[in-house]
């Protein structure tokens, strides 16, 4: 079967996705464009006897330089040559949505124009001629309403048409530029045509054109590609003197402004208008409101949190519980042995480990859908953009953030419904620092042993008072954070916070349950795979040596015990031992140095590498080092053994505390930003970054902070 | 006048653009062009960003945005 290839264009909010998943159903391949963190999403359909591939562009609302994701949208349109564009525009918002569709004219490509959401034109009060408009383009132009797949059948006669290439859909000269501009377009373009070397397919006339504009990509490709060094700069620096001279304006602005009067020229005789209130003014009136939006806002993400935090406990428990199962059914066919320990422990606990994120992963990207398919999420943005401004950030990133306190593998995931890269990055650099449920545990052990149950002003409980303040130190290190690095690595310009707050729509069941189905994918393919890997290595860290030489002959003790206690006593103790001895148990030590100024000593440096693997563990460790067998964080003669170790005292208590909320997230969580960042290196900076936070948090609190308090 | 200082239910157009080129790039790539009506529809809750509607679609600018946008009262 012939393969033909397709690209799908537009703004976001323009009803892409829809269109793509009514074109694609679930047939879709969503990963990232190479080097970069944008998403690549592709599906195929069948045309007759044709295979379609659809590639599915990053929306834009331009193909200028400034983003990662403008870039790739003219790069694949150009290099990867597409049979032909779908440009998708809302048709109730046509006017700013063909500014993009001028740019694709510019490049010269063969466009199909979709006039999605035909319905919430109507019910503005606009009036779209489509034939006259399709007539003055010289393109097919189609009127859709694509979650309801109306239009989609003459989308797919007229892609078919087109794709066995019975006529190109070449768009009509409907751009005017002044004249001075187009004298200097076509001066850069004939110098670009007689004096470039390589030009790789790109149109010379755009790349004259963007070159005029300044733009930074086309002028590197110019210089190296094309190798046009010395005497471009010269010739543009000529031409945009020229233009300033005589329209006293940057080339840039003229052109922008040259576009939107040929929209207007287009849609003078298209479009009508009757305004009216539509049902999203109401709605807005309502949740953007002056003295309501907040309270709005907080209990939307209330619901959310707790729907991530609750409703994801009985299916993780059931996750837990089933790969405990098939644990004990596996070893009971294996028996005693190293064989047994690396299949039960090493790999089904690793798979079951991989596994047990997925519940909070698909319900929080459950509702970051709903969210945003029915236009919530950029009201949410709206409404605490103040709060986070100071940051550097804009309102997106705060459900990434809030997600963390839950667990930060799914919060760092929601990171990519922030456009802006380097607001991105800084968000996954503080999403570590939130107190995920995991680190919960640790907190009720230590402030159930070591903080007295008093009360504080007579109401406040000191049990409470510190678990507050753990929390809050770990915002406070997540807001540092992101200003040293916003200092540090992220100089230069801000970006522009302009947000489009787009029609309320009703969001459909299929496009929330296939981008669920995409990010679970994702996570499991991407990072499920290396997660696995790493809960290996860990396994065989707390594992071998196998036979290390021990202090007691246990067997013995344990044939000459009388009673079962006895022998629970002895088997603890030897675990004890052989943890100690372990690999992971010799790291616990080799450490110890370095966790002395803490007033850590290397059971505690133990402890803590297991909190690498996840953080609960760090108390199943400690039950395990005290010899006392499979404890949790409530159990009583854990709460006494640690009472009674002189090592511990509340101080070093909320020392080890804050040393296991700051210090590096588990290792679930490196994949995951290695996934989201598209480097090793942002983990690896992580790494450091959050362990010299620990240690210099722990140590001032143990040293000199600690002691007034307690 | 200034986008910033507009008040809720200001209706004016566009006058110049300042700012560094990145900023004005993206003002015109988003619709306010020399030239369009525009209308300020609320301030966010907490006073900053204010939301506009130019084109017939809702947009929120950023006081520290619409500071380089001067404006005239239609």
């Amino acid at each position: 079967m012939k393969e033909v290839k397709i690209a799908l264009a537009g703004n976001p909010n323009a009803g892409k996705t829809t269109i793509f998943n009514a074109l694609t159903g679930a047939k879709q391949k969503v990963g990232n464009y190479p080097g970069v963190t944008v998403e690549r999403k592709e599906g195929f359909f069948r045309l007759g006897d044709l295979r379609v591939r659809v590639i599915d562009l990053p929306g834009t609302y331009s193909l200028t330089s400034y983003s990662p994701e403008e870039v790739i949208a003219r790069r694949v349109i150009v290099e990867e040559k597409p049979e032909v564009v779908v440009d998708i525009v809302d048709a109730s918002n046509l006017e700013r949505n063909l500014y993009l569709t001028m740019q694709l004219f510019e490049l010269g490509v063969p466009v199909v124009l979709v006039l999605n959401m035909m319905d919430d034109a109507k019910k503005k009060g606009l009036q779209i001629d489509v034939k006259r408009l399709s007539e003055k383009l010289g393109i097919p132009v189609i009127p859709m309403v694509g979650h309801k797949r109306i239009g989609l059948d003459e989308l797919l006669a007229t892609l078919e048409k087109i794709l066995k290439g019975e006529f190109r859909p070449v768009p009509n000269g409907v751009l005017f530029y002044p004249p001075e501009v187009h004298r200097e377009i076509e001066r850069l373009e004939k110098f670009i045509v007689s004096e470039g070397r390589d030009l790789s397919g790109y149109p010379p006339r755009w790349l004259a054109l963007k070159a005029l504009e300044g733009d930074e990509e086309v002028l590197r490709f110019l210089r190296e590609k094309a190798q046009l060094n010395g005497k471009l700069d010269e010739v543009l620096a000529q031409a945009r003197k020229a233009l300033r001279e005589r329209l006293g304006d940057e080339p840039e602005s003229i052109l922008a402004e040259a576009r939107y009067l040929s929209i207007q020229e287009i849609l003078k005789d298209v479009l009508k208008k009757t305004p009216r209130k539509t049902l999203t003014d109401y709605i807005d009136a309502v949740v953007c409101h002056r003295i309501l939006g907040i309270p709005i806002f907080i209990l939307v993400m209330t619901l959310m949190f707790q729907a991530v935090y609750s409703w994801s406990a009985p299916f993780m428990e059931w996750i837990d519980a089933f790969f405990a199962w098939l644990g004990g059914v596996v070893a009971g066919l294996l028996g005693e042995g190293l064989l047994k320990s690396l299949i039960v422990d090493g790999i089904i606990g690793g798979v079951g480990g991989v596994l047990v994120f997925l519940p909070q992963i698909v319900i929080l990207f459950f509702l970051i859908s709903l969210l945003e398919d029915s236009g919530y999420m950029p009201r949410a943005a709206f409404v605490v953009d103040r709060l986070l401004k100071p940051l550097g950030l804009n309102g997106k990133s705060f459900v990434p953030l809030l997600s963390s306190f839950a667990c930060n593998i799914p919060g760092i995931m929601a990171t990519r419904t922030i456009e802006n890269y380097r607001q991105r990055l800084l968000t996954i650099l503080a999403a570590p620092f939130m107190s995920c449920s995991a680190r919960l545990p640790i907190y009720t052990l230590l402030i159930g042993a070591f903080i007295p149950d008093q009360k504080i002003f007579g109401f406040f409980n000191l049990k409470g008072l510190v678990l507050l303040a753990i929390y809050l130190t770990g915002i406070l290190a997540g807001v540092v954070t992101i200003l040293v690095f916003k200092a540090l690595v992220f100089r230069g310009e801000p970006s522009p916070f302009l947000m489009e707050l787009p029609p309320y729509r009703l969001p459909t069941l299929k496009s929330v349950l296939i981008h669920m189905w995409n990010r679970a994918v994702l996570y499991v393919r991407k990072a499920g795979t290396v997660i696995l890997a790493i809960s290996i290595i860990m396994w065989a860290l707390f594992s071998f040596p196998q036979n290390p030489t021990l202090s007691k002959d246990y067997e013995a003790l344990m044939a000459a015990a009388t009673s079962e206690e006895e022998r629970l006593v002895i088997a603890n103790q030897e675990a004890a031992e052989r943890l100690s001895k372990s690999y992971a148990g010799r790291f616990g030590k080799f450490i110890e140095p370095v966790l002395k100024p803490l007033g850590f000593d290397w059971r505690i440096g133990i402890a803590l590498t297991s909190a690498f693997a996840a953080k609960e563990v760090l108390v199943a460790t400690l039950g395990q080092i005290y010899a006392l067998g499979e404890v949790g964080e409530e159990d009583v003669s854990l709460l006494e053994s640690i009472r009674k170790d002189p090592v511990f005292n509340p101080v070093t208590a909320i020392g080890l505390m804050l040393f296991s909320l700051l210090m590096m997230p588990c290792m679930a969580t490196l994949p995951v930003i290695k996934m989201e960042t598209g480097s090793w290196r942002w983990p690896a900076l992580v790494t450091l970054w959050t362990l010299s936070i620990a240690w210099s948090v722990t140590f001032v609190w143990v040293r000199f902070l600690g002691p007034l308090f307690f | 006048m200034c986008l910033k200082d507009c008040p809720v239910g200001f209706q004016g157009r566009i006058k110049v653009l300042k700012g560094p080129s990145a900023l004005k790039r993206r003002l015109l790539e988003m619709g306010l062009v020399p030239g369009k009506f525009f209308k300020v529809v609320r301030n966010a809750p907490l006073r900053d960003p204010l939301e506009i509607e130019i084109m017939g679609y809702y947009l929120a600018v950023r006081k520290e945005e619409a500071a380089y946008v001067l404006v005239e009262k239609a």
